[in-house]
């Protein structure tokens, strides 16, 4: 039997289909005129065909646009990296001065009417001091202690006061003063 | 006008620098390449970035091509040669334990109007593919994908990877044996689509 009656083995019906140019002579005659193994031929195609047509229809579509020149290559003079860097730094130092004349007086205010509030608190305090403990603070350790028992009968024989009614009242009882002293 | 001349009038004048020509050039391959990087990535995200900087090399590059006729397999090899960097850092990545294989990386986003039947056919699809794939050589898959699924032609093919014709053929012959031995895989594809 010749090649060309002879059907295409399994190895011939892979080369038909890789490159049939690659076939011998007499398998390609074969193939030309034979039913079945151009039907087997065309089956193994179309499950290849196949293969790549289902591989298309399940993967996705690209969502993203290429893009080939992005707009920083373009007019927009802010998206070229000196000039952006430049506008950064101006940023920041218009923020420095910024934070300098607007920030920092703040602060400062805010601070010295906490010092004048602590100033206020202070001279309350001594105020009230000074209306419990009127002697001097050298002269506080005499006069320490209770003397509530001490009353007026007591203090008016101590020191006797005369009744001071008028100018003259008050010369007569600084004479009274003087010559107990003396 | 025959398809092959517009690209070659468009890479020629893109080659002169002309932008429009290099928007047409990547309008009429977007959609190729991204599926091209898509089958072998297998995540959308990665490879829209993939096909984004694919373009942005094909447009440095383009000064360099000497012959305009051989754009597309140009514009291939640039596109497998960053698919396989991509897996090198990667696999770079996953060995050094900073990075891992996460499965969900490599699950197929569903298409608007998607029924739960095709959903299923899809995950079906691609669990066999990838089977099919692995008992593939390396050598073997590539040829095999840029054959059956990117639709490149011999001569193509053998521009994009720089080997000669024949070689391809061997390479080819022998995936297409190991397709046509798998019974379960052909199974899917014996219907009409
Ligand atoms: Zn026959």
């Amino acid at each position: 039997m010749k090649n060309k009656d002879m059907h295409l083995n399994h190895n011939g019906l892979i080369v038909s289909v890789v490159d049939e140019n690659d076939l011998t002579s007499g398998n390609r005659e074969h193939l030309f005129t034979c039913s079945i193994c151009k039907g087997e031929k065309e089956q193994l195609e179309k499950e290849l065909k196949n293969f790549g047509l289902m591989a298309k229809k399940f993967a996705p579509l690209p969502r993203k646009k290429i893009i080939l020149f992005p707009e920083t290559s373009r007019n927009s003079w802010l998206r070229r990296p000196v000039y952006a860097a430049g506008f950064a730094v101006a940023l920041l130092m218009i923020g420095l001065w910024w934070y300098q004349s607007v920030q920092v007086p703040q602060k400062n205010m805010t601070a010295e009417l906490l010092l004048e509030t602590e100033k206020d608190r202070q001279l309350m305090t001594e105020i009230f001091a000074l209306e419990d403990n009127v002697l001097p603070d050298s002269c506080l350790f005499v006069s320490k202690g209770d003397y509530s028992y001490l009353d007026e009968e007591f203090m008016d024989f101590v020191i006797p006061v005369a009744k001071i009614q008028n100018n003259d009242g008050y010369f007569l009882y600084l004479k009274q003063k003087s010559m107990l002293m003396a | 006008m025959d398809m092959n001349f517009q690209i070659v009038k468009l890479v020629e004048n893109a080659k002169k620098g002309d932008r429009t020509a290099m928007e047409r050039l990547v309008d009429s391959f977007h959609d190729d390449i991204f599926r091209m990087v898509y089958y072998r990535t297998r995540s959308q995200m990665d490879a829209e970035d993939l096909t984004q900087e694919i373009f942005m090399k094909m447009l440095k590059k383009l000064p360099v091509l000497k012959d305009a006729g051989k754009f597309k397999p140009w514009l291939f090899s640039i596109a497998l040669n960053r698919v396989k960097d991509f897996h090198r850092k990667k696999r770079i990545l996953i060995f050094l334990g900073t990075t891992m294989q996460i499965d969900n990386d490599r699950q197929t986003p569903a298409k608007d109007g998607d029924n739960p039947e095709d959903c299923l056919m899809r995950k079906e699809f691609w669990k066999h593919f990838h089977r099919f794939a692995r008992i593939l050589s390396r050598r073997e898959r590539e040829i095999f994908l840029l054959r059956f699924v990117d639709y490149l032609g011999i001569r193509e093919i053998a521009q994009v990877l720089k080997k000669s014709e024949s070689t391809v053929k061997t390479h080819l012959y022998r995936a297409v044996k190991k397709f046509r031995q798998n019974e379960e895989f052909r199974d899917l594809f014996k219907g009409e689509l």
